[in-house]
């Protein structure tokens, strides 16, 4: 692979990174710094990159550590990952598939917030980006069975928060 | 398989990630079980809401000019392999060598300036020297240049070609704007050079074996060169507006 045929693919994902860069930061001004700083990290590293299949989440897990890198802090990180672990069952808990569909965007987007930011953010490489588990694994650096694990509770847990909101008009016995 | 064991697994099933025996067993489970496949039925219409939301979203023009400026910015020299540093050293010899010789062959005093031209473009190519100023904005291109000319600065717009970024330089003791375009899907670089100096007639003519195009907008001189035929830098001159 040139340089030329990376830039052409790399430049091909400045969207998806765009997008991934303001919900790791979530505002604007600091995704712009992020998508900025990830590309100028992957135009010095590129030809470490050895399989352009691979440009895709080499590039996401660029922005994800620059991003981390910039605001380490063991405690908040911490905090973040484990803050609502305990609070909330999520076993055996199924939102109605015709509830979900209901949902509207922002609904959705509230519940997903307040997920754990380790299973938001496997949940959504692998729902909304639609990488593989093998492929996010690289990603966020963990192993394919943490992965898993992480994108199984995400689930669990955003059923019971959707549940909340779109089961309002479901049967009550439910919950 | 009872429902306590396929629900560990329902949601790396709906993820088509388990090994194929494992997948086996959930499918035989579903078939006689509603309350698991109502589940499977569940995580899969979450999967497919949030598959819905925006994955991708445009960045402000002025930051994906930024990023793709740095396409046009050299990765250090020794960043390169041996091949690749050996062949740039055998063509900076080449070249100095050239340069030399036609120095000393072609004193002729109406070529200097197309020389000069010629050096310039070569020593600023953007894969040899990052741009000054890295925009595809037009009006941020121009406030860069703002009282760094000894004119007012312009910034052509070239239907052909997409601006890049620019930097400013020294041409026959003259501050000029060096523009940089990026022309076709093929993205040859080709540069403008905005001054002030007259340069006698429109047309093209070769220096060292590139081909530089100029024409007259009044007062200014735009001088063309690139990676693309002479044919073509005609075109993009003429079809270029101030």
């Amino acid at each position: 692979m040139t340089r030329e045929d990376f830039s052409v693919l790399a430049l091909s994902y400045l969207e998806d990174i765009a997008a991934f860069s303001r919900r790791l930061t979530g505002n604007a001004a600091d995704a712009d710094d992020l998508v900025q700083a990830t590309f100028e990290r992957a135009f010095e590293a590129w030809r470490r990159l050895r399989d352009p299949a691979a440009c895709r989440a080499w590039l996401f897990r660029i922005a994800r550590n620059l991003f981390l890198d910039g605001r380490r802090t063991s405690a908040v990180r911490s905090q973040l990952s484990l803050a609502t672990d305990s609070k909330m069952s999520t076993q055996a808990f199924i939102v109605p598939a015709e509830a979900v569909e209901r949902l509207a965007a922002r609904e959705l987007e509230a519940a997903l917030d307040r997920l754990p930011r380790e299973q938001r953010e496997a949940l959504l490489l692998c729902d909304l980006w639609g990488f593989q588990y093998a492929e996010i694994s690289e990603i966020v650096g963990s192993p394919i069975g943490t992965v898993r694990s992480r994108i199984a509770r995400a689930r669990g847990r955003l059923s019971v928060l959707l549940g909340r909101t779109a089961g309002e008009a479901e049967d009550p016995s439910r919950r | 398989m009872n429902c306590e064991q396929t629900n560990e697994l329902l949601s790396p099933y709906v993820d088509e990630e388990l090994a194929p025996s494992e997948r086996s067993e959930i499918n035989a489970h579903l078939v006689g079980c509603a309350s698991c496949l109502e589940h499977v039925a569940s995580v899969r219409s979450l999967k497919h809401a949030i598959a819905r939301l925006e994955s991708r979203d445009e960045p402000p023009g002025a930051v994906r000019a930024r990023v793709e400026a740095l396409r046009f910015k050299s990765t250090g020299f020794w960043e390169t392999s041996y091949r690749r540093r050996l062949l740039a050293v055998a063509v900076g010899v080449g070249l100095l060598a050239a340069a030399l010789f036609v120095i000393r062959r072609h004193q002729n005093p109406a070529l200097p300036f197309g020389e000069e031209l010629v050096s310039d473009y070569l020593q600023s190519l953007p894969e040899v020297r990052p741009a000054e100023v890295a925009s595809s904005d037009p009006r941020e291109v121009v406030r860069f240049f703002s009282g760094k000319t000894p004119f007012e600065p312009v910034v052509p717009a070239v239907p052909a070609a997409q601006l890049v970024g620019g930097r400013l330089c020294n041409v026959a003791g003259r501050r000029v704007e060096l523009l940089f375009y990026t022309h076709g899907e093929s993205r040859q670089s080709v540069a403008l050079f905005v001054c002030d100096h007259a340069v006698g007639d429109a047309g093209c003519r070769k220096y060292r074996g590139h081909p530089v195009c100029s024409r007259r907008f009044g007062k200014l001189t735009i001088l063309a060169i690139g990676e693309v035929p002479g044919d073509t830098l005609e075109k993009i001159l003429r079809e270029a507006t101030l």
